[in-house]
């Protein structure tokens, strides 16, 4: 792993670079006021990548005698950056020097420089430079000041974890500080470490303690816990002593300790107690808290407990959703989300009830996306319904009152849920078909009367239903024939606006423009008045006027379904004839209407093609057998098919589900009671990994074959200088190994491996030159940072002084591509997300598909294995042949960038043919994806 | 329960400032905090983000964003408190938050992280401690830098006393010279910058450190001694230049040879002009005539405070002549009392220095007067008889056979006294400040010999006054003296002895801490000594005849403070 890294400080490019020259200079000659400048400059330019080892003189020689505290401190900084060995591994000569600056402010008789110079030493590695400053650390245990002490603690546990020899009584030491110590973050400091470095030693001390526990402050408690957490796993520990410990925890005054004190509790116990205990903390720390932030990680946290411990819980569901009474949308929708899962048919009925009078307190209050909140109680009410059918009857009333909802996705998700309950609850149909039908006028949008005519044709199965059914649409076409009817109140609106006296009239006569000309007005120009009325016609009728002829063509249907089966029930052909020709009255009326200037658009095709089916239908009924099960059944059958199917789609994914919770017959079953320590190590070490994963320092162990497959040769063998290099990715750096080797038999001087690079590529450090003996190697590693997934080349030379003083030789590198493939991994999207992102997305790339693959489907596998990514089309949707194929890919990148493709595919006899589009934001993305494609459809026809 | 890093990055993911609290690789911290920006959902009422491995707690700062990356098992309810905390420590520091004032304030801002959060734990602090401790106000340097400075202006005393006694004994030798030829070589010493701190010289203009007695040479960098001291490494550069006090040399070894008539008149303006050089000092060395090797040979300044101080002693009393059998009886008494009237430590040290410059009476008896002070506890050189000490409080060798050493100075006897007894202060000092309604101070100060028998020369008193106003001094019996830049006042008083036993000074400053007028110190020398121990008689032991000799005696404050 490379030197780790404390500061990062953005260097500001449009400055002056000085010279080391110029630096060194300044440091010469200049008042504290002017080092402080330059050493704020060096600092900068060492955290940027240049080592500067000529200016460490001189920062000893005119930096350190300084009293100023301001230098001091960025001397500091200094130390941390500065390499401090040479080459070879060996400490600097120099850094004997420092090393007695670092004594002198160890025993600073200004306490802050001796904390901070404590505090430096905790990032020091150099067990030289460590040692003779070991008394003056220990001397600090005792000083005055606690921000001494508790510096000075740290750095005897940092000293003490790398070098242990250092220091072989540090866990004595801390331990005897944290019996005399009163101040409490020096305390803390000392706890925490001995939890560190001495397991043993801290629960010890906790034994002693016990009791004042409470009295302890916030970052004490929560010390207390980090040990308790760590020593819980020891088999001796007093575990019931703990648990008491943590129990009384949960009481304390400090939030954050609480949240803590919850988390360890359900590690030591899966106790119901313990685990009801840690819920109801966690509850209240969510209603407590007034940040968001900590109400989502909670409510996570208590999703995880729900998901370990299951039923346990589920009796507090009602006090979760209390939770809800928060604005924010997502803390709700998360709430919902937990509640849910949570809901059985003991606490059904509460729940639904609850989620009701909030979904009645949508009306009256005003939140913040309101909308959205009443769409999320809707849908948790419509999934509660679903899961409990006993209470859908209870509910679907309440529902329905939002069938007026002008908010669109509600209103639509009350429709499908009153479908899916119809289906599913046969007994509930008449009743439902009733209030269905009282709301209709209060409907408002197209998709909502599509629902609502759908069921009106299916389920109203009685004369009364279809009578008054008939009423209701009726009601919401208003007067017929639609045409001429708009007609006449049209040639109404002209004379009343020919009857008014003043501003109508003028607004009928010519206008006189600024220009002196007159203004032409023509029909549609008045045509927008009569539009302006709209909304006091019916429903329907207005939606037709605004060329909504799907809603259109679902009402002729809707009407032909009724008429068939008011053929099949009523007796009374008058009655009949009466219905039907009414029918294809108003079907021929939307047809006229369509085509009319009244609408906004001319009515379409299809519309026109499916009214004119269902006239015909009409017009023929009694006769055709096959048309009339086609509307009365097939339509009815295929939604009942469609909901059968998605039951068994979520029956089995819960089977697969259990299916991942079954235990392999050769498995170890793991009792918790009989844990052994080895297997109880396991999860601990998940605790420790967390950490470690996040610092980034874990290192993926790689096959020793799959590392040679990555070596790349830099340069020809007989070159005076071989190279090789070994490609290392690592999330965001590419680590190159570089292998030289002298081929000469001379001592190669000054050898400098330069590289650069193209794309979003930067090398992090400069090369330092080495000096080769005859047939001697070196190796040299290179750090290069990635941040956007492009196509990258580094390419480089290697530069060396011949055995004369002026002639220099140079030889020149291999390219080294990185393969954007290593950056790209398959994710998955929803389809809306998709489209809003292809539409988004500035960048396409379009790539012909050139291949000797036949098969469509063996194409897009391959395609998606080159390019890494995932297929969001579903699976049978891509079933069946049919010689097209179209399918979504998606994949992103490890910096978060998106890539989309769209591949649309045609088989043309042997081969195939069409194009594979690739967007992005950024240039780089499609550009490289698509050579990846091009180049992989090439690879594959050799 | 660990913030990894903390930082203020743009929108775009670039990090202006970032601290890490954890080891962790550069390519590591950059490549988090470039992904962060394509993670965050503005529309969210929410500041955090999550991913596999890390959380990232976040806030806007108008452009930019302060960024929090913690492990996925950090507490939020802790972390939030610290983004806030960090929020405000930057807002605190930075009038606008933008891009070019973080980077103008990067280093300070980046030592106040550090603060917050160290080695990953939450510091528990608040706006204002952050503060107090980025200033770094400490009263302990304060107080360390007045005990320098004290430190420093006695030496400077000591210069001055010594030019003086310097020109004496030059006189006086002309004399000598003329009577019978006799003559005083004087050794090259210097003293100045005492050692501890204040290393002001630095490690300039050598190259060749290491060489030059320094670490290697002196038991390692373990070793205080071999580091503090000047000598160490590097030439130390030239002194006059060097802040004024820093190398005054002065020829003061004794080392009395008849033979050699010389003497050197070079006045310390003269040396300290000169630049030195070469070689360390040396006590008693043989001088000769030429100026500047004499000042050669003073070149390297005497870390040893006890050395400086036996130089001085040994200029004390220039008017002393020294006749071949010199004593010299100094003690140094150091006391800290608290201003309430209660003793904390008194202790009183002293020693007998006996020189001979005449070989003819080397072997000596030396008989004390009885009465000295029994109280104290005493300690002979390793090879006087201590039990005729004891009985007869003679001084004498075990072996009578022996010669006390000819020409340099042996220590013969140590006394030490250290009590707690209030009644054995001898000189109590009565400061007194009390609040006056217009926001000053009144300060009442007095001072009182309590051991009659003795006379103190020089007294002066130094009491610290707070704030920026200036003191006006009303009733003052003796002299004064304002030091605006360090912020006290100096009280002389030339004499007290028991026909002048007490006195009072009175002054008012602006200020309302009444502790800040102390620690208040006390200088003075004295020729006499508190032990009382005088020489009664010197008799050489063969014959018992007594031989001529001279002796001096001195007392002088180590650290006389009333806290």
């Amino acid at each position: 792993m490379s030197d780790p890294c404390y500061t990062l400080i953005q260097q500001d490019d449009d400055k002056e670079q000085l010279s080391v020259q110029d630096l060194k200079k300044a440091l010469e000659h200049g008042k504290d006021e002017q080092k402080i400048q330059t050493m704020k400059k060096i600092i900068t330019l060492m955290i940027n990548g240049d080592p500067c080892p000529q200016l460490l003189m001189h920062v000893i020689r005119f930096v350190t005698p300084s009293r100023d505290k301001r230098l001091k401190k960025l001397l500091l900084n200094y130390w941390e950056i500065c390499p401090k060995t040479n080459p070879d591994g060996k400490l600097k000569q120099e850094m004997i020097l420092v090393c007695n600056y670092y004594k002198n402010d160890l025993q600073h008789p200004n306490e802050f420089i001796r904390g901070s110079t404590l505090r430096f030493l905790c990032k020091l590695r150099e067990p030289e430079l460590l040692e003779p400053l070991i008394p003056s650390v220990r001397d600090c245990l005792n000083h005055k000041y606690a921000y001494v002490r508790k510096n000075a603690i740290f750095a005897i546990y940092s000293i003490y974890k790398n070098f242990p020899n250092l220091i072989p009584d540090a866990t004595e030491l801390i331990s005897n500080v944290l019996i005399v110590e009163t101040d409490m973050s020096c305390k803390r400091n000392a706890l925490v470490t001995l939890a560190n470095i001495s397991l043993p030693l801290a629960s010890e001390y906790l034994n002693s303690v016990w009791s004042q526990i409470d009295s302890f402050d916030e970052s004490m408690q929560l010390a207390v816990i980090e040990i308790i957490m760590k020593d819980c796993r020891n088999p001796t520990a007093n575990k019931s002593k703990y648990i008491q410990c943590i129990f009384s925890l949960l009481q304390s005054n400090y939030a954050s300790v609480k949240y803590d004190a919850a988390t360890t509790l359900v590690t030591l116990s899966s106790h119901e107690t313990a685990v009801k205990a840690a819920a109801s903390c966690y509850i209240s720390l969510i209603m407590k808290v007034p940040d968001n932030n900590v109400k989502l990680i909670v409510l996570n946290k208590l999703n995880e407990l729900r998901e370990k411990h299951g039923r346990i819980i589920d009796g507090m569901t009602m006090d979760i959703l209390c939770v809800l009474s928060s604005p924010d949308i997502e803390v709700r929708r998360k709430c919902i989300d937990i509640a849910l899962e949570m809901v059985t048919s003991r606490n059904v009925d509460e729940v639904v009830s609850f989620l009701k009078k909030e979904l009645v307190k949508t009306h009256d209050q005003e939140y913040e996306r309101n909308t959205e909140y009443r769409q999320l109680l809707i849908h948790a009410i419509h999934t509660c319904a679903i899961k409990f059918h006993e209470v859908a009857a209870n509910v679907v009333y309440v529902l329905m009152e939002f069938l007026g909802d002008a908010h669109n996705a509600s209103a639509v998700d009350v429709i499908a849920f009153v479908k899916e309950v119809l289906e599913k609850i046969p007994e509930l149909r008449s009743k439902i078909v009733k209030k269905l039908m009282e709301s209709f006028m209060e409907m408002k949008t197209g998709r909502v009367f599509r629902g609502a005519l759908w069921i009106i044709g299916e389920y109203c199965l009685t004369v009364e239903d279809i009578e008054a059914a008939m009423n209701e649409i009726r009601n919401t076409l208003g007067d017929l024939p639609l045409l001429a009817s708009e007609q006449r109140s049209y040639e109404n609106e002209l004379e009343s606006n020919e009857n008014k006296d003043g501003e109508e009239k003028k607004s009928a006569q010519p206008r006189v423009l600024a220009d002196g000309t007159y203004a032409t007005e023509s029909a549609f120009s008045t045509y927008t008045s009569i539009k302006k009325d709209n909304k006091q016609r019916p429903p329907i009728r207005a939606l037709l006027l605004k060329s909504d002829f799907y809603l259109g063509s679902v009402l002729a249907s809707t009407l032909t379904k009724i008429v068939l089966r008011y053929e099949e029930l009523c007796s009374d052909a008058e009655k009949i004839n009466s219905l039907k020709s009414e029918a294809m009255l108003i079907m021929t009326g939307i047809v006229n209407l369509g085509r009319s200037k009244f609408v906004n658009s001319i009515i379409d095709e299809d519309s026109v093609e499916r009214i004119m089916t269902c006239l015909r239908t009409l017009a023929t009924s009694p006769e055709d057998k096959l048309l009339k099960d086609a509307f009365l059944t097939d339509s009815r059958s295929a939604y009942s098919q469609l909901v059968r199917n998605q039951d068994k789609k979520a029956a089995q994914e819960k089977e697969l589900n259990k299916k991942n919770h079954a235990i392999q017959v050769d498995d170890v079953i793991n009792f918790s009671l009989l844990k052994s320590k080895k297997n109880v190590q396991s999860e601990n070490d998940e605790i420790e990994s967390d950490l470690t994963r996040a610092t980034g320092s874990s290192s993926k162990t790689t096959k020793v074959t799959s590392q040679l497959s990555r070596v790349m040769q830099l340069t020809g063998f007989s070159d005076p200088v071989y190279a090789e290099a070994y490609v290392n990715v690592h999330q965001y750096n590419i680590l190159l190994d570089i292998l030289i080797v002298n081929q000469t038999s001379e001592t190669l001087q000054n050898l400098t491996l330069e590289f650069s690079t193209l794309g979003d590529l930067k090398l992090l450090e400069t090369p330092v030159p080495h000096t080769l003996r005859p047939h001697g190697f070196h190796t040299v590693k290179a750090n290069i940072k990635v941040s956007s997934t492009e196509t990258g080349v580094i390419f480089g030379n290697i530069v060396y002084d011949g055995p004369g003083a002026l002639d220099t030789s140079c030889v020149i590198l291999n390219d080294i591509h990185i393969d954007i493939m290593d950056y790209i991994k398959p994710a998955y999207c929803t389809e809306t997300k998709f489209r809003s992102m292809w539409t988004e997305f500035e960048w396409e790339n379009k790539v012909n598909v050139n291949t000797n693959i036949t098969d469509l489907r063996q194409y897009i596998n391959h395609i998606m294995k080159t390019t890494n990514m995932a297929c969001l089309t579903p699976e049978h949707a891509l079933s069946g042949e049919c010689g097209f194929l179209g399918a979504n890919m998606y994949a992103r990148s490890i910096f978060g960038e998106d890539a989309l493709a769209n591949i649309c595919l045609e088989k043309q006899g042997d081969s195939i043919a069409g194009h594979i589009r690739i967007r992005s934001k950024t240039q780089g993305i499609a550009l490289s994806l698509g050579d990846k494609i091009t180049l992989n459809q090439k690879i594959l026809k050799n | 329960m660990v913030v990894i890093s903390a930082s203020v990055c743009t929108k775009t993911g670039k990090a202006i400032l970032s601290r890490q609290f954890m080891d962790m690789s550069r390519s590591r911290i950059e490549g988090l905090l470039a992904s962060f920006p394509k993670l965050i959902d503005n529309n969210e009422q929410h500041t955090f983000v999550e991913t596999d491995s890390v959380r990232y707690v976040y806030q806007p700062l108008e452009e930019l964003f302060m960024v929090l990356i913690t492990n996925k098992n950090s507490n939020i309810l802790q972390d939030i408190e610290t983004l806030n905390l960090f929020v405000r420590a930057i807002s605190d520091y930075c009038h606008n938050i933008n891009t070019h004032e973080i980077e103008e304030m990067a280093f300070e801002l980046s030592s106040v992280f550090d603060e917050i959060v160290n080695l990953g734990y939450r510091e528990y602090v608040s706006i204002q401690q952050l503060r107090t401790i980025s200033e770094m106000e400490s009263h302990e340097e304060k107080l360390a830098a007045e005990i320098e400075k004290n430190k420093e202006k006695e030496a400077k005393e000591l210069l001055n006393r010594k030019a003086k006694s310097l020109e004496m004994q030059r006189k006086e030798m002309q004399k000598k010279m003329a009577s019978g030829g006799m003559g005083m070589g004087y050794g090259s010493g210097g003293f100045g910058n005492n050692g501890g701190y204040g290393n002001s010289s630095g490690y300039g203009n050598n190259n060749n450190y290491g060489n030059n007695g320094g670490f290697g040479n002196n038991g390692g960098y373990g070793n205080n001694d071999g580091y503090n001291n000047n000598n160490g490494y590097g030439n130390n550069g030239n002194y006059g230049n060097n802040g004024g006090y820093g190398g005054f040399g002065n020829n003061s070894g004794y080392n009395n040879n008849m033979n050699q008539n010389n003497y050197n008149s070079n006045n310390n303006n003269q040396q300290q002009n000169q630049p030195f050089r070469g070689k360390g000092m040396q006590l008693g060395h043989k001088n000769n005539n030429n100026v500047n090797d004499l000042v050669s040979q003073m070149q390297e300044e005497v870390s040893n405070q006890a050395i400086a101080e036996q130089m001085a002693s040994a200029s004390n009393e220039p008017s002393t002549p020294t006749e071949p059998v010199h004593a010299i009886i100094s003690e140094k008494i150091s006391l800290a009392a608290t201003h309430d009237g209660g003793l904390e430590n008194l202790e009183i040290k002293g020693d007998m220095i006996l020189r001979i410059s005449d070989p003819n009476s080397t072997r000596l008896r030396i008989q004390l007067n009885n009465s000295f002070n029994r109280n104290f506890q005493f300690k002979t050189h390793p090879q006087v008889d201590k039990k005729l000490f004891n009985s007869d409080s003679v001084i004498a060798l075990k072996d009578p056979s022996k010669p006390f050493p000819i020409g340099s100075p042996l220590g013969i006897l140590k006394w030490r006294f250290a009590t707690r007894d209030e009644s054995f202060i001898p000189l109590s000092i009565n400061c007194w400040p009390s609040l006056a309604a217009n926001g000053t101070c009144d300060v009442n100060i007095e001072y009182e010999l309590e051991v009659p028998n003795i006379t103190l020369n020089n007294v002066s008193i130094i009491i610290p006054y707070p704030g920026m106003g200036n003191p006006t001094v009303g009733e003052v019996d003796g002299s004064y003296n304002i030091n605006h830049q360090n912020r006290y006042i100096e009280w002389q008083i030339p004499i007290i002895d028991a026909d002048n036993r007490s006195g009072s000074m009175e002054f008012n400053v602006p200020g309302n801490d009444t502790n800040a007028f102390f620690p208040v110190r006390v200088n003075f020398t004295s020729q006499q000594s508190f032990s009382n121990i005088n020489i009664a008689d010197i008799q050489l032991v063969e014959d018992g005849t007594s031989v001529s000799y001279s002796n001096e005696t001195r007392l002088m404050p180590e650290n006389y403070i009333i806290m």
